[in-house]
């Protein structure tokens, strides 16, 4: 059975009206979440997974 | 992605150009899209594989701007269809294994037999500050185009491909 971590913040949800487009719901997420995991990718060149967050995705 | 929204500038992209990404799942795929999509752009997505015919169907079709592409091996490829890709305002490379030629071609001359406007995208970028402009953009914008390849099975033969909106 999954255990869920109660104390973990929860993100209120971006609604179509404040996103509005696909890049205010990347913009809106950057500002909600912006140490948040936003990329898990496997890097060719070190050949290890690596994590982007969302506020280093923005950069 | 505000770097990408740099190098997208730095070619005069603006709402409603049209700019080609052809690169296999990477976080730059996404940054690009994204990039492109806040400057109100429209984003066509290429196979990697296809063949260069249909690439060449495509560009013209939507009126491509901008193409990116992950190297200069993909060039030598496209070379096949340089007539397409002259129309491009520029095509835009990850990274780069024949750095000397890029820059022949930045320059405005002409690498080997044919002249592709390549260029490296950290050439574009290096020295300069980034920020993030947000295009005031309607629910109802076009925001991608995606081409499908049909097969016709029945002549053995592959039709163009056909454009959908999103």
């Amino acid at each position: 059975m999954k255990e869920y971590n109660i104390s973990h913040p929860v993100i209120k949800p971006i609604t179509p009206g404040s996103a509005v487009s696909l890049s205010g719901l990347f913009f809106n997420r950057v500002k909600a979440t912006p140490d948040k995991i936003a990329y898990h990718y496997y890097d060719l060149v070190s050949k290890t997974w690596k994590n982007l967050t969302w506020s280093e995705a923005y950069k | 992605m505000a770097k990408w929204q740099t190098v997208l500038q730095s070619f005069g992209i603006k709402a409603k150009d049209k700019v080609a990404i052809m690169l296999n799942n990477c976080p730059e795929w996404v940054f690009a899209e994204q990039a492109a999509l806040s400057l109100g752009a429209i984003v066509v997505p290429l196979y990697t594989n296809d063949r260069p015919g249909n690439i060449a169907f495509i560009l013209t079709d939507a009126d491509i701007s901008i193409l990116i592409i992950k190297n200069d091996k993909q060039t030598d490829f496209l070379e096949q269809i340089s007539t397409e890709l002259q129309k491009l305002s520029a095509i835009i490379t990850l990274e780069t294994s024949h750095k000397d030629s890029l820059d022949t071609a930045s320059s405005g001359s002409h690498a080997g037999e044919i002249m592709l406007p390549t260029y490296y995208y950290q050439d574009k970028i290096t020295g300069k500050h980034h920020s993030c402009l947000e295009y005031n953009s309607n629910p109802d914008d076009l925001n991608h185009c995606l081409y499908i390849g049909h097969y016709r099975e029945t002549k053995g033969c592959h039709a163009q491909p056909s454009e959908y909106s999103l």
